[in-house]
């Protein structure tokens, strides 16, 4: 719990010490990625490390959350705030009800079932021409909007996106570390146990599953509000198997690794860019190579370095001591 | 305490329940045995709501508990263990237990992630029951250990320990004492004893005998899902019924004799 | 034009699609039966199959059924390499580290495919010039045959193989139960080896049986292993007579779908009978998969 804070405060100190640093609105650009996609991973993580249920579908809930602020904004003309707030409920609400038949299914089915939502509402971005533009997308979205601030520099809209991110990150601290935090880990290792104790297991899940869906839509919101455009391709299966990616290479069960993984695997196209058409290759390889070697992520080899460092000091403390 | 009306289950053509039923007193503690695949466990999953039965019912103080999904009969205060400790290996011993308090807690999803002070003082309040019960189990050495590096009798105890978090007022224990040492079955023979004291209503499965016969206060003999005999220990040990299902099973019928 | 006319374009049409997917359901069935895991990898064996012939036909001048034999044999051979390389080392791993796996082996086999072939889309000759065949107002082209054709013959010589071969025996006791046939002295892991081979080999025959009509490129294979995997859980994981039938099935309901409903939606039918599925008969098909308490 210490760690877990400590941790965030790095994270906010980094936020809010690389604008020193930073000038070019690329690398701004790409830290805003990674806090959209951060955001995403982080409910993914709690989805998955923690409650132990994968899903193969949370682009389609991200998408939704984009096309909800932008039908409410461009359509309706909403304000993109309360447009972020709805888009949030009724994502929510879309999960809750998929999610009342999917999380009844168990592992391979279970992701198959998530993989199936997922494309199905991809194809519905693409299809419902009239409210989404269809596959080529549509424009005009506006810009958050803050009294007098607009949020349309890749400098502001840095600081927007990466304080929801640190927001949301404390709350996730907040739930692991809870009652519901051990229900949830107790389900990943046995739910039959689990729900011997008491722990309404079906309810749990769903919980997460909205939850993990929530935190997609407002990140899908701050991509549209961002991007004034949205369009089906991000959307689709390839974009959900990156977010799995990201929460796994990461290190599944913990909230730092997801982050982390989710800077490695949104920067990593941007290092490759040179190799363009390697791009692919190297990414199956590294989900090969992690899943093979590091089953535990990231997380699980900085945790692994950090206990044998501490054991090594403490060996050579011993017969001082 | 518990009524059990002529619960059946078959695993397709396999009957493992045939029409079984009996009842628990309050306070008291059954033993239930019964030569390898009787249906003792199946019968443990159906109480506890994780098989529902073909048919019958199950009346668990007075009340009709039969279809109920397992955390809700959880939640009226019967709690089981497994016949393959089921302790959550990646946690560590004390949040094993504390997740055994999950009934005590009140805190819901948004106090979770607020964390108000209401908050903060249950989960130390938990943590501090946690710890009394660790003591009381005796692993308090082992708290911050993981608990899958436990020794296979420990983690029966902390199996045990974990159930009784949740205050059950109907305890079944599948096979405590299987895979466990001499001496601690002792320690776990003088420990169920001692719950007793606490008022707390026990079914117990167990294949060792010596330790069934002195815990129980009644036994209920199943033998290929049928319940062939009830009664008291010394009357199950004399019954023809229950020395036929053991039949060519010499060790049982010595142990049973002792 | 009334809605009849078109009925039966629609179903030839249907047939050949699910023709394709039932041989790719066939390929997850095969590979499933042996590990239970479900390979997502499956969609890159039809396409490197088809490209695989489709580079090694005009450019070293082979006749085509040398280039489409050669292509089958090599992508069955990548399939035992993948089995070697990739998942041999994590067998026992968790069912996310499976998934991630051989999703991972799907993008790397999409990477490699880039890098050889680029990503323009490319496509092979009709097997024979055969006049399309005409009656009731349908056109049954030559391709279309072919792959009726092709399709029936691999299930015939896969029913052989299973029934009257040692080998197609051993397979079908690991799938009944993995211990026994290892009591009696079947070697699991070479049955593990053999069914990713036989699976690839599966694809890359429905690969190049339908390039010729519908073209190939890097990324074909995705939404076909999608649509296999859709037909296989409709048949019923693990049986092979269930996902050729969930293949035309599929096959059928989409091309009927686009037909008289929305050829946008078409891709989303196979889905939402998969969803459907899973969710009306999940006891059924998690049947093998429930913790045992
Ligand atoms: N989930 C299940 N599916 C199919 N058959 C089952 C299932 N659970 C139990 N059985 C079968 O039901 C019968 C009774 O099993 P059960 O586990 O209840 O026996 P038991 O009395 O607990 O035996 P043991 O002393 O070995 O623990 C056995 O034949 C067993 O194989
Ligand atoms: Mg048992």
């Amino acid at each position: 719990m210490k760690r877990d804070w400590g941790i965030w405060l790095l994270l906010c100190a980094v936020v809010f010490g690389m604008p020193l640093f930073i000038r070019s609105p690329y690398y701004y650009s790409i830290l805003i990625f990674i806090a959209i996609y951060g955001i995403v991973v982080l409910g993914l993580t709690l989805l998955m490390g923690y409650a132990g249920q994968v899903s193969l579908g949370h682009a389609g809930f991200f998408g939704l959350g984009a096309y909800f602020s932008a039908i409410l904004t461009v359509h309706l003309h909403l304000n993109p705030w309360p447009a972020m707030g709805i888009a949030l409920i009724a994502t929510v609400l879309v999960a809750f009800i998929l999610g009342i038949p999917t999380l009844r299914l168990r592992g391979h089915y279970l992701a198959i079932a998530t993989l199936g939502l997922g494309v199905v509402l991809q194809i519905i971005f693409k299809e419902e021409l009239e409210l989404t533009g269809g596959p080529s997308g549509m424009g005009g979205i506006p810009y958050f909007h803050l009294s007098s601030i607009t949020f349309s520099n890749d400098r502001k809209y840095y600081f927007l996106c990466w304080i929801f991110l640190i927001i949301l990150y404390g709350l996730s601290i907040n739930l692991v570390h809870s009652r519901i935090g051990r229900a949830l880990r107790s389900i990943s290792q046995n739910q039959t146990a689990a729900g011997s104790l008491g722990i309404n297991v079906s309810w749990f899940k769903l919980l997460m599953f909205g939850l993990s869906a929530g935190y997609a839509s407002l990140a899908g919101s701050l991509y549209a509000h961002y991007l004034t455009f949205v369009n089906p391709s991000p959307f689709g299966f390839m974009a959900s198997v990156k977010f799995m990616a990201m929460v796994v290479i990461g290190g599944s069960s913990s909230l730092w690794g997801a982050l982390l993984g989710t800077a490695l695997l949104t920067s990593l196209p941007e290092f490759l860019a040179v190799l363009e058409d390697y791009e692919m290759l190297v990414f199956g390889a590294i989900l090969i190579l992690v899943m093979m070697f590091a089953p535990k992520g990231l997380a699980g080899i900085f945790s692994w370095i950090y206990q044998t460092i501490r054991n090594k000091v403490k060996k050579q403390d011993a017969p001082a001591g | 305490m518990l009524r059990l009306d002529e619960i059946a289950k078959s695993f397709g053509g396999l009957k493992a329940l045939d029409q079984v039923g009996f009842q628990v007193q309050p306070g008291e503690i059954l033993g239930l045995i019964g030569p390898n695949g009787a249906g003792k466990t199946t019968l443990f999953n159906v109480i506890s709501g994780i098989l529902h039965p073909d048919s019958g019912k199950v009346f668990f103080r007075e009340q009709n508990i039969t279809g109920l999904a397992t955390h809700q009969i959880a939640k009226l205060g019967l709690c089981r263990t497994f016949q393959n400790p089921a302790i959550f290996e990646e946690m560590t011993v004390l949040e094993n237990l504390m997740a055994g308090y999950h009934l005590q807690g009140r805190s819901g999803f948004f106090s979770a992630i607020l964390k108000p002070p209401w908050e903060r003082k249950e989960e130390r309040s938990i943590r501090e029951r946690a710890m009394e019960m660790l003591s009381e189990i005796g692993l308090k050495g082992s708290a911050q250990a993981g608990a899958g590096s436990l020794s296979f009798g420990k983690m029966r105890m902390l199996e045990l320990g974990r159930a009784l978090c949740s205050h059950p007022e109907l305890l079944l224990l599948d096979e405590p004492a299987a895979g466990l040492n001499h001496n601690e079955t002792e320690e776990l023979a003088e420990y169920i004893g001692r719950l007793r004291s606490r008022k707390i209503t026990i079914i117990v499965i167990e294949h060792d005998m010596s330790l069934v016969m002195d815990l129980s206060d009644r036994i209920v003999v199943l033998d290929q899902g049928r319940k062939i005999a009830e009664g008291a220990p010394k009357e199950i040990q004399r019954d023809p019924a229950v020395l036929k299902a053991y039949l060519g099973e010499e060790d049982w019928i010595k142990s049973l004799r002792r | 034009m009334e809605w009849y006319d078109q009925l039966l374009q629609y179903l030839i049409t249907g047939i050949t699609t699910g023709a394709v997917y039932a041989l790719v359901a066939l390929g997850f069935s095969i590979i499933y039966n042996s590990t239970e895991i479900i390979n997502f990898a499956q969609g890159e064996f039809v396409m490197l199959g088809s490209m695989i012939a489709v580079s090694l036909f005009p450019l070293l001048g082979v006749p085509l059924w040398v280039a489409v034999i050669l292509a089958v044999a090599i992508t069955a051979l990548i399939g035992l390499i993948f089995e070697r390389l990739a998942i041999r080392p994590v067998r026992n791993g968790s069912v996310i580290n499976l998934i991630i796996i051989t999703i991972g082996g799907s993008i790397l086999l999409k990477g490699i495919a880039v890098l050889i072939w680029g990503k323009e889309s490319r496509s092979l000759p009709a097997f024979t010039s055969t006049e399309p065949i005409k009656f009731f107002g349908a056109t049954l082209s030559g391709q279309s045959l072919w792959v009726m054709a092709g399709t029936l013959l691999a299930v015939i010589l896969l029913h052989y193989f299973y029934e009257k071969t040692i080998t197609g025996k051993a397979l079908r006791a690991c799938a009944f139960n993995r211990k026994a046939a290892r009591l009696c002295g079947i070697s699991v892991e070479r049955m593990v080896l053999f069914s990713f081979g036989l699976s690839a080999l599966l694809g890359a025959f429905a690969g190049v049986l339908i390039t010729p009509i519908t073209y190939t490129a890097w990324d074909a294979g995705t939404m076909l292993g999608l649509k296999g995997f859709c037909a296989a859980i409709l048949g019923g994981i693990g049986s092979n007579p269930g996902a050729v039938m969930g293949g035309l099935v599929i096959g059928i309901v989409e091309s009927l779908s686009a037909g008289y409903l929305s050829s946008g939606y078409k891709d989303a039918f196979a889905f939402l009978i998969l969803l459907l599925m899973l969710y009306l008969r999940p006891a059924g098909i998690l049947k093998k998969k429930l913790e045992k308490v």
